[in-house]
């Protein structure tokens, strides 16, 4: 386990003797006021590399993060002057209760995505704003509000770090812990759920990721982040105004965060150094400050544009520092114990018993009952006539008005989606969910976090599946240059690990030639072999369901029009008209 | 489906008046009506702010940041000129005509190089163009306090036994106007029906034979005469400052959501109660300080109540 | 005088979806496009009005190049598409729809909304409904009428029966065949081979983005194994 998660990378160990080279020289070689705006933009850095992961990784623009750094101000700030505790302690407080108010931002964004939750952030920073200006930050007074004009008691700062020069490399130090404790993240299950989550939310649920919880974990570091980034700038100025975290402010973290790169420790780097050096340049040469937000503003248009992967990515680019991106978790040696697992025993049928769906006034699922008996069943129909909708009531997307679906003794519409992944319950979607963000191999593994199982016997499930499908040599190439085959076999593979019950295709072969197709249709075949599971597959191919399975049920129009033997029913004229639309005579 | 829009009409209403009676309880009925005439003006102002945005975003799909900072640039030169002793009325129509030359601009340049981006990018992205404008605005008028002033600021009209100024009531009636003028547009021109259909599909409009680029220019037009207008307005009413017009784009914005990003009612509705509540928070000796967050706190409880009851987000849907 | 389409070849992400397919409409007759789901039928279509990127082939109206131009010009040309899925703007109110369709004609919008609201009487009566409160069959009827506003010399109608009852599908051919004998040129898409085979002058079975058959419908419906191959495979 280890092994993976401490692996560094070329992009990491450059990363590394930068931080050094900035612990080490750079105190030593800058003084006077650069100290001071050097340590701002070490806080910052830490401030950004939060925004960014959240886009990067989940995809979600938080424009509230210079307000969360305010709070973290104020906390450590109150704390100071009120009690005689060390600076470490409050430092931590202002990171947790920042941390929490993260959280509490995260409440909205359950629900709102994309422009939406973009504007709700905003709208709280605009609130932070607002308070910081009216209340004022606590300089040494009386009281919870503790503001005592003209007046401004001394900030204590870390033993170890009294001095200007000193007080630099602990950011640095912080800094550096931040970073890494990001990418920890990205590494382990946290990341993987992200990436699914990015990719989408019903994939995600259906993966068995507990949606709402890691969505608030990621507000919650991002908060974090901000929470000690504004402590340590509280530290370094030893006192703070309301007009340091303006709503305007959060506005350009985010957009010089993109500016910089969001994919990358150099990006957050990059982006400070814009946001804090580059108008004290300005300055020192006479020009009017002002001129860097026309800097960052061309910056911003440039990066949306042209590079999306900001300045760091071209940068990492141009000295070929990076190979992939998307890095492995685990090493290579992880992987030859594939073993393969004790099959699940399932005698019993899939019984779907007298299923209705209505949306709106339409129809679109009828009182369906049906009772798979054998090991690979289809469901067929035309466009529209309720075979996703079915599948979704299996998943828990869709509630029944009537009915249910049970396995194995089992009332599947009984347990919540996310939970039903744990059951045994697997599922591919009509476009393949897999997340560009991952590696194959983690992308299937995504699949076994939070079943509470052991490490290593995941990896070796996860290896043993990949091995099924015939995956294992791509195991560590990063899911987006997987061509279409190669993201269909991996789906494949996320549905055979964690001992499933039920697996549940919805359009496996779309998109796939038949060469493709046919051989999709053996490993479907197979999946008995290895797992034991049932498998239910929708198909327009009647092709491939002919190939495949012993029985099929027939929908149309929301109605059931035939169920049996797949033979028998491929013949029956009634589902001939359904699908030629030839009358019956 | 209709009581249920009553009903949620009732609440606004039961909670607008009970704000109002409780901060201005025990005040001069003078004074709260003073307050509430002029948080109507600076509510109108984020409507106006608000509709310009909408009306561009519905056609064209983007949210624009940048027309704080178009108002923004268009009411400095007009104080430049005045300053120079320009003609007044040239002057205001020179800040108009600046603000939808930037507008045109960025519709016409930068615009369609991302016209495939999912719109949080496109917002993103009019965000570096308010930075760059902003940065030369404020590079060419170093800070300093200056003044703007409309004729209309020293003739006063008594309404009701209060003074207010002209310039107050057309930012008032223009709110109105503008919000009449563009659903009459929108509901009765050719080119307004192109754009409603323009908002609702895209795709499809285009199938229709619809000049999409045409269309898009006209609302690119429209939402930088707006910002013009609101620009002027803003240095007036409030501080001729480039930074704190520019981001007058942020109250404008709730505004919009208040309106769902879509209804042009709500918009004003929205923007004028923001307006409202602000303005008589000045009266309540605990809200006082905190009165600019008004808008921010509508606009997100605005938001959530219009998202209750979604439980998933499902991928590609805002 | 045709609608032509020549050995056109659409790519998604670098995966041909249609391939080097030719055929081709003359005014007042109809041709039919079947085969099963993905078989590249709406490509085809899309690609022919001007929403997707075409790689290879071309098309010509009349004699005039259409290949890769705007879909408004290609609509000024004569061409009108209706996308599959009863696609409507459905916050507008019916009249509207129709009106939106015909702003693009410089005179005779009056005459050709009474012309069409005559052939809907169900939308007459509908006017100021918004669309997307219409059933399926109805929100069909407006997709329909899009076309017929607009007074296209060409019509590419994509699976206009999808999800629809058999009655309100047999209507809606109807008025594809009334428009065929006014004059009209149609490219007709259908899953429904036999509705298709009863309405069309010539046919083409697409297969995995190829031509897998063309010729006369008697020809197919003589020979239903080229069919049979075609949906369920050989």
């Amino acid at each position: 386990m280890d092994s993976g998660l401490f692996r560094t990378t070329p992009s990491g160990r450059a990363g590394l003797l930068f931080a050094l080279f900035a612990f080490f020289v750079l105190p030593a070689v800058v003084g006077g006021q650069w100290l001071k705006i050097f340590t701002s933009t070490g806080c910052f850095v830490l401030a950004i590399s939060g925004v960014a992961f959240m886009y990067a990784r989940l995809g979600m623009v938080s424009l509230t993060q210079v307000g969360l750094m305010g709070v973290g101000g104020w906390v450590v700030l109150r704390l100071n002057h009120a009690f005689d505790l060390p600076f470490e302690l409050n430092f931590l407080a202002a990171g947790v209760i920042t941390s929490g108010f993260g959280m509490i931002l995260a409440l909205p964004a359950l629900r709102l995505r994309g422009l939406y939750l973009a504007l709700v952030t905003l709208m709280a920073a605009g609130g932070f704003e607002i308070i910081f200006g009216t209340f004022q930050f606590p300089n040494g007074g009386e009281g919870f509000w503790g503001v005592k004009s003209s007046f401004s008691a001394e900030f204590r700062r870390p033993a170890i770090a009294q001095s200007d020069e000193a007080y630099m490399r602990y950011t640095i130090f912080v800094c550096a812990l931040g970073i890494l404790l990001i990418e920890f993240h990205r590494r382990l299950a946290p990341g993987r759920a992200w990436a699914l989550i990015k990719r989408s939310e019903a994939a995600a649920m259906s993966a068995g990721v507990n949606v709402t919880l890691y969505k608030t974990w990621a507000f919650g570091i991002a908060g974090l982040l901000a929470g000690i980034s504004g402590a340590l700038l509280a530290g370094s100025l030893g006192l703070l105004s309301g007009s340091t975290f303006r709503a305007s402010e959060s506005i350009m973290v985010f957009a010089l965060a993109i500016v910089g790169g969001v994919n990358y420790w150099l990006g957050a780097i990059v982006a400070a150094t814009l946001f804090r050096i580059l108008p004290a340049l300005l300055n020192d040469w006479g020009l009017d400050a002002d001129l860097s937000f026309v800097i960052f503003g061309a910056g911003l248009l440039h990066a949306v544009i042209y590079a999306p992967n900001g300045i760091a990515g071209q940068l990492m680019e141009l000295g070929s520092v990076v190979g992939n991106k998307i890095e492995p978790v685990f090493g290579r040696l992880r992987i030859q114990n594939s073993a393969a697992k004790e099959k699940t025993e399932l005698s019993a049928s899939i019984e779907i018993s007298d299923v209705s769906v209505h949306f709106g006034g339409v129809v679109a699922l009828d009182n369906i009952s049906a009772s798979f008996t054998k090991q690979v069943s289809g469901i067929i129909g035309p466009n529209g006539a309720g075979k996703t909708t079915l599948m979704n009531v299996f998943s828990g997307f869709v509630s029944p008005e009537g009915g249910s679906v049970g396995i194995d003794g089992q009332i599947l519409t009984e347990l919540a989606p996310h939970k039903r992944g744990h059951w045994g319950l697997r599922r591919s979607f009509q476009f393949e969910e897999i997340a560009d963000d991952l590696t194959v191999f983690d992308n299937v593994l995504a699949q076994l976090d939070g079943m509470g199982l052991n490490p290593s016997q995941n990896a070796s499930d996860v290896a043993h599946a990949l091995d099924i499908v015939g995956m294992s040599e791509h195991s560590w190439r990063p899911a987006v240059e997987l061509n279409n085959f190669e993201r269909r076999l991996t789906d494949v593979a996320k549905c055979l690990v964690g001992s499933p019950k039920v697996i549940m295709f919805d359009e496996p072969a779309a998109g796939l030639s038949s060469e493709e197709t046919d051989k999709l249709g053996e490993l479907i075949l197979s999946i008995d072999k290895h797992t034991g599971a049932k498998t239910l597959v929708i198909d327009h191919d009647v092709d491939l369901i002919a190939k495949i399975c012993e029985e099929t049920l027939v929908l149309d129009f929301g109605e059931r029009i035939a169920f049996g033997k797949t033979s028998e029913i491929l013949s029956d004229p009634k589902v001939r008209a359904a699908y030629l639309g030839v009358e019956e005579s | 489906m209709r009581n249920l829009k009553h009903l949620n009409w009732m609440i606004y209403l039961i909670a607008m008046v009970a704000i109002v009676l409780f901060l201005g309880s025990g005040k001069p009925i003078k004074i709260v009506g003073l307050f509430f005439v002029s948080g109507l003006a600076i509510g109108s102002l984020y409507a106006l702010g608000g509709i310009g945005i909408v009306v561009l975003y519905r056609a064209t799909g983007v949210l624009n940041f940048a027309n704080g900072a178009a108002g923004a640039a268009g009411v400095m030169l007009a104080w430049q000129f005045a300053d120079w002793g320009i003609w007044g009325p040239f002057t205001w129509l020179v800040a108009i005509f600046v603000a939808l030359i930037i507008s045109l601009v960025y519709g016409r340049l930068i615009a369609p190089l991302l016209a495939w981006r999912e719109p949080v990018v496109k917002a993103v992205a009019t965000l570096g163009f308010a930075l760059i404008i902003l940065g030369i605005v404020s590079f060419i008028w170093e800070d300093d306090p200056r003044k703007f002033a409309l004729p209309s600021d020293k003739i006063g009209v008594y309404i009701l036994g209060l003074r207010v100024t002209v310039t107050r009531l057309i930012a008032f009636a223009a709110s109105i106007c503008i919000v009449i003028g563009i659903y009459f547009y929108l509901y009765h021109t050719k080119v307004g029906l192109q754009m409603r259909s323009l908002a609702n599909d895209r795709d499809l409009s285009a199938l229709l034979g619809i000049p999409i680029l045409k269309v898009e220019t006209i609302a690119w037009g429209i939402s930088g005469v707006i910002a013009g207008f609101t620009g002027l307005m803003f240095g007036d009413l409030i501080r001729l400052e480039p930074f704190v017009i520019t981001f007058m784009v942020i109250p404008s914005i709730a505004a919009a959501v208040c309106g769902r990003l879509d209804n042009l009612i709500l918009v004003l509705i929205g923007g004028l109660s923001m307006g409202v509540i602000e303005s008589l928070l000045t009266l309540s000796q605990v809200f006082k300080g905190v009165r600019p967050i008004a808008p921010f706190v509508i606009a997100a409880v605005v938001l959530l109540w219009y998202q209750r009851g979604r439980r998933l987000t499902f991928s590609g849907t805002d | 005088m045709s609608l032509t389409i020549n050995d056109l070849t659409v790519l998604i992400a670098t995966k041909p979806v249609v391939k080097d397919v030719s055929l081709s409409v003359a005014p007042g007759k109809v041709t039919a496009i079947i085969g099963a789901n993905g078989a590249g039928k709406s490509e085809l279509v899309l690609a022919a009005a001007g929403m997707l990127h075409v790689s290879k082939g071309f098309v010509h109206v009349d004699g005039q190049d259409i290949t890769n131009e705007k879909p408004e010009a290609i609509r000024h040309a004569g061409v009108a598409a209706v996308p599959e899925g009863h696609r409507i703007l459905p916050n507008l109110s019916v009249d509207d729809n129709l009106r939106a369709a015909g702003s693009m004609l410089a005179t005779g919008l009056v005459e050709t909304l009474d012309k069409t609201y005559t052939i809907f009487p169900e939308l007459a009566k509908r006017k100021s409904q918004i669309a997307g409160t219409l059933s399926g069959g109805q929100q069909q009827m407006v997709a329909l009428s899009h076309a017929l506003v607009s007074q296209p010399k060409y019509v590419l109608l994509d699976e206009m029966s999808l999800g629809l009852a058999p009655l309100i599908v047999k209507r809606l051919m109807g008025v594809a065949k009334d428009m065929a004998t006014a004059g009209t040129g149609i490219i007709l898409i259908e899953q429904f081979t036999e509705l298709a085979l009863d309405l069309a002058d010539y046919v083409c079975v697409l297969n995995d983005g190829e031509m897998h058959f063309s010729g006369v419908p008697s020809l197919l419906q003589s020979h239903p194994e080229i069919l049979k191959e075609a949906y369920f495979g050989s």
